[in-house]
């Protein structure tokens, strides 16, 4: 009997979850997505990192592994340090080194040289890789000088002997005076590098100073930057899709349509009031942020491309949301798809991954996924590095307007 | 004598109207009319298209084809529609007037003007008091009154009702009866969708019959009798049962041949036949004797609409 029970009962969870199959799908997709990107970004080497060399060196550029792709650029004439933040804000080169004039001649004195290393900080992965990467080019450097010093000593010692050798003749022998002064020079000489010897050069041979391209936005500044769409997107797609539900559930279209309010107009209230809690969404976490230290380059020019940022943002995962709940049968469901899409996007994020360092096509599709584009928005806005409106503000209206048909297409579905 | 008969105008035309889902055909071409001052019922057997064709009144549902003319005034202009859906379309969380409010701007009243026609509403569907009530605390019947109040804010000119009816106790249906009436009187247009055939044929100036996707029938009760051929209700008990099921295909054989409406009765103790007169009784009668089976007509009758109404929900 009581086998027929436990039966009875597995047979009406497996008719529930095969009755409705969105469910049983998600449950399936969401760790296979999940697993995926954990898999992707375990398993992650620093591949195809453009690193921008500029300065006149000779020394091998060694240590930073084999997947670095080295893009010198030494411009005649031109500031190394302003090309190369140049080149690093523009994402044509993912971190840029810079060696200054006296690098190799310090080095080959054994003296500690400094390398300028330059980041785009609002890349929190990107950074931590950078910096990563340096560290391990100057370890690099010591290895290599390390080797070579056995060869090195061994030469300056037999120089020391040969020319002792010649003082000893001397003494037996003279008029050699001339000769007796400049060998016992030359030996001083050597003896001197020898006593200033700065010991640290063969553990670090090179300070790296980090030179960034926001100086006025510091780590957790840079967080925010993708925090705030990752909060962004989750909230308000969800609550869109759980508002479309409850007004599909409580008769709310059919007095809309009785009332003849168009769709667009139903849409447009949608944005204007996600909008304002994106806005709210967005003052907090920046006041949180602020008081935990963060630090931003904020100025009034700044306050309208930010708003214009916020709108796109809001209008643009308010637009995902509407999608969502027309599509979803009810509140669970909707909840569990904006689920999905946000947890692989949040580690797809740049706050955990360079994704820059994927290959093009992949990396462009990554970028364009909503959570980074917020990002990629939000940066445009706060740090004024490009126009929120020009040609891709153009296209962000476009895109709003192919959702919002998208959203009117699946309306009538449920 | 009526010497000057008052001309009702038609404030709703519907043409050849078709709707349908990919694999299903729901509408397939209906015709109707509603006119200023009159109350019109829409009946029909449940997935008949009754809602649907509401719906697509409404405008929530697109049509397939055909043609809808709002006429107001006596021209080609839009007439305000209301359209008061079967489910309770209303913000439970938030109080009645508070409702009226969203529901009055979303129809383009004022907030003003939409808190004065809400309390005149309240106050003839007896929800005054509850004006400052959650709509979610409100009973079955307060919530249906509290849908009606917020679909009438934009004072309409046609009243589209899908089954008000449901789930209301007499009283109720009756304050909403009257309600309906107060309607008609003052020239609105109403077309309501109904199961209660009875409480129809008393209130309403005409019922239509949805059945199959088309209007098979409108009128009054007498002409939707005389159309179903269903006038007289013959009911017969059965005194020796036994032969009663053998029987029964033979006396379909013979209903089928004469336009006789069988109605098998849960027990077979009972035999009702609806017909267009009485002289098809006998047919019956002579089928029975000459099967020994022994009977008496225990009711003799016009019958009612919802007795009508079997041989329209009938296969």
């Amino acid at each position: 009997m009581i086998i027929h029970r436990i039966a009875g009962l597995l047979k009406k969870d497996w008719k529930l979850l095969m009755a409705n199959k969105s469910y049983f799908i998600l449950a399936i997709i969401l760790p296979m997505l999940v697993g995926a990107v954990f898999v992707l970004a375990l398993h992650y080497s620093p591949k195809n990192v453009r690193v921008g060399v500029c300065g006149n060196v000779t020394l091998p550029l060694n240590g930073m592994g084999g997947d670095v792709i080295l893009i010198p650029l030494n411009p005649e004439g031109s500031n190394c340090t302003a090309v190369m933040l140049e080149n690093v804000r523009s994402g044509r080169v993912n971190v840029g080194i810079v060696f200054p004039q006296d690098f190799e001649e310090k080095i080959k004195r054994y003296k500690r040289a400094k390398i300028v290393l330059v980041v785009d900080n609002t890349k929190p992965a990107m950074r931590s890789l950078a910096e990563n990467l340096a560290e391990k080019m100057v370890e690099g450097y010591a290895y290599h000088l390390r080797s070579s010093l056995k060869e090195n000593m061994k030469q300056k010692i037999n120089l020391l002997k040969s020319a002792l050798i010649i003082l000893q003749s001397v003494t037996t022998s003279a008029p050699y005076g001339s000769l007796l002064s400049h060998t016992i020079e030359l030996v001083m000489e050597r003896f001197d590098d020898l006593q200033n010897l700065d010991l640290e050069f063969f553990v670090r041979p090179a300070k790296v100073v980090v030179l960034y391209t926001n100086p006025d936005l510091n780590e957790l500044g840079s967080v925010f930057i993708y925090t705030f769409p990752v909060v962004a997107f989750f909230s308000i797609s969800m609550l869109a899709a759980v508002g479309v539900i409850f007004e599909r559930k409580n008769g709310f279209f059919s007095r809309m349509a009785s009332a003849s309010i168009p769709y667009p107009l139903y849409l447009l209230s949608k944005l204007v009031i996600f909008g304002v809690l994106a806005l709210i969404q967005f003052l907090t976490l920046l006041f949180l942020f602020i008081s935990g230290g963060g630090r931003y380059p904020l100025n009034l020019s700044s306050v309208l491309p930010t708003l214009e940022a916020l709108l796109i943002i809001s209008s643009l995962y308010a637009l995902i949301g509407v999608i969502i709940g027309n599509l979803a049968r009810e509140s669970g469901e909707a909840i569990l798809i904006c689920l999905v899409l946000a947890l692989p996007m949040t580690f797809l994020t740049q706050l955990f991954y360079p994704v820059d360092l994927l290959p093009g096509k992949i990396a462009n599709f990554i970028s364009l996924m909503p959570v980074n584009y917020g990002g990629k928005l939000l940066k445009a806005g706060m740090l004024s590095t490009e126009s929120v409106l020009t040609w891709s503000g153009l296209t962000n209206i476009a895109v709003m307007a192919l959702l919002a048909h998208i959203s009117y297409m699946v309306s009538g579905k449920k | 004598m009526v010497l000057f008969k008052k001309k009702r105008r038609s404030l709703l035309e519907i043409k050849k109207l078709r709707f349908g889902y990919k694999e299903r055909s729901v509408l397939k071409g209906v015709d109707l009319s509603i006119k200023a001052g009159r109350i019109l019922a829409l009946v029909g057997p449940s997935g008949s298209g009754k809602s649907t064709l509401l719906k697509i009144m409404a405008g929530e549902l697109r049509k397939s084809e055909g043609r809808i003319i709002r006429k107001r005034k006596g021209l080609i202009s839009h007439a305000k529609i209301a359209y008061v859906p079967q489910e309770i379309a209303l913000l439970p969380n938030l109080t009645l007037e508070e409702n009226i409010i969203i529901f009055g701007n979303i129809f383009g009243v004022s907030s003003k003007k939409a808190i004065m026609k809400g309390r005149k509403l309240a106050s003839s569907l007896e929800m005054e008091d509850r004006l400052n009530g959650k709509v979610s605390t409100f009973s079955g019947g307060q919530k249906v009154r509290a849908n009606i109040i917020c679909s009438l804010l934009h004072d309409p000119d046609i009243l589209l009702l899908d089954e008000p009816f449901t789930g209301l106790d007499f009283g109720n249906r009756m304050l909403l009866w009257k309600f309906l009436m107060g309607l008609k009187r003052a020239r609105k247009a109403v077309l309501l969708t109904t199961h209660n055939l009875e409480e129809a044929g008393k209130f309403c100036d005409e019922i239509a019959i949805l059945k199959d996707g088309k209007i098979i029938v409108r009128g009054d009760e007498d002409r939707i009798r005389r159309v179903l051929k269903a006038r007289i209700w013959v009911e017969m008990e059965i005194k020796n049962v036994s032969n009663m099921s053998k029987l029964i295909p033979k006396i379909k054989k013979i209903c089928e041949k004469n336009e006789i409406f069988l109605v098998e009765y849960p027990t077979l103790k009972r035999l009702a036949f609806m017909m267009e007169n009485e002289e098809k009784i006998s047919l019956i009668e002579a089928l029975l004797r000459k099967d020994g089976v022994r009977f008496k007509v225990v009711e003799l009758k016009t019958p009612t609409l919802d007795e009508t109404f079997l041989k329209v929900s009938a296969a």
